[in-house]
């Protein structure tokens, strides 16, 4: 018998593949996990940002409001809009990590 | 009847529309392999391949098709194992993982394929490596360089080197002649 037959022999029976032994539905669990600790940072993350983005985007209005009055209809419309803007914003994120 | 989805075809599900179902059927399809290339590497094989799978959960999007999906998956695997080891949490074992079944084995099975996890303990990681991949796995160099990280120049001189330390231990067993 040649050196390279040998190592194929004995080899041949080292290629087993293992039997699933609940070791997919394992991994899975892991991966649903880490699908929602995702999901959570996501949703904390849109969170945080609206609440960082409203109250300053108030401030940009009422100085706008002050500093030019007969802007304040218009002021009072980019607000709604803003908020608007900012809370599709916050539920697009919170789609997206849903999904993730 | 339709046809099984393919290894990219399911990726791209996964990647795409976070499909868990298409990543359940790649973790079924893939697991055998990657289970049974780390048992022959390490007691805590079956620690590792879930690592595998979560690292390959989390990096998916970056799989560029280069080489085949299980090629990717276990340079993963052996990334993985590797970086276990040198944490120092575990400490690396060659086992016998060959799954033969105890009774009746030794009538089907040639007596050397019992030796192979005490040969291979012989040999340093990478050469252990490198050589599985390559008789049992058929892997080419390129695919070797490419899940061990190594040049394929020195993954051709570490299969010279162990295949000559595995055949000298063969001739010391007995099961080879000693003038081949």
């Amino acid at each position: 018998m040649s050196d390279e037959e040998a190592l194929r022999q004995l080899f041949q029976a080292a290629h087993d593949d293992v039997v699933d032994d609940g070791f997919t539905r394992s991994v899975m669990q892991r991966v649903e996990l880490l699908r929602r600790r995702r999901r959570l940072v996501l949703g904390s993350a849109a969170a945080v940002g609206a609440a960082v983005a409203v109250p300053a985007l108030w401030q940009v209005v009422q100085t706008l409001a002050v500093a030019v009055p007969w802007a304040h209809l218009t002021s009072v419309f980019a607000f709604n809009m803003t908020v608007l803007c900012v809370s599709a914003a916050a539920l697009w994120l919170l789609s997206i990590s849903a999904e993730a | 009847m339709t046809a099984p989805l393919s290894d990219t075809e399911l990726i791209a599900r996964v990647v795409a529309a976070g499909d868990a179902r298409a990543f359940e059927q790649l973790v079924l399809r893939h697991q055998g392999v990657v289970r049974g290339f780390l048992r022959h590497l390490t007691a805590e094989a079956d620690d590792v391949a879930q690592e595998t799978f979560l690292s390959a959960y989390r990096r998916l999007a970056h799989f560029r098709g280069d080489s085949k999906f299980s090629t990717w998956l276990i340079a993963i695997a052996y990334n993985e194992m590797r970086q276990m080891h040198r944490r120092g949490t575990q400490q690396s074992k060659v086992v016998s993982a060959l799954r033969l079944e105890a009774p009746n084995s030794s009538a089907e099975v040639p007596v050397e394929v019992h030796d192979l996890p005490k040969m291979l303990a012989w040999l340093p990681e990478e050469e252990r490596a490198a050589l599985l991949l390559s008789y049992a796995y058929g892997y080419s160099h390129s695919e070797i360089a490419l899940v061990t990280g190594l040049p394929v120049g020195t993954v051709k001189s570490k299969l010279n080197r162990a295949k000559a330390r595995i055949l000298e231990r063969m001739r010391m067993n007995g099961t080879v002649s000693q003038h081949v």
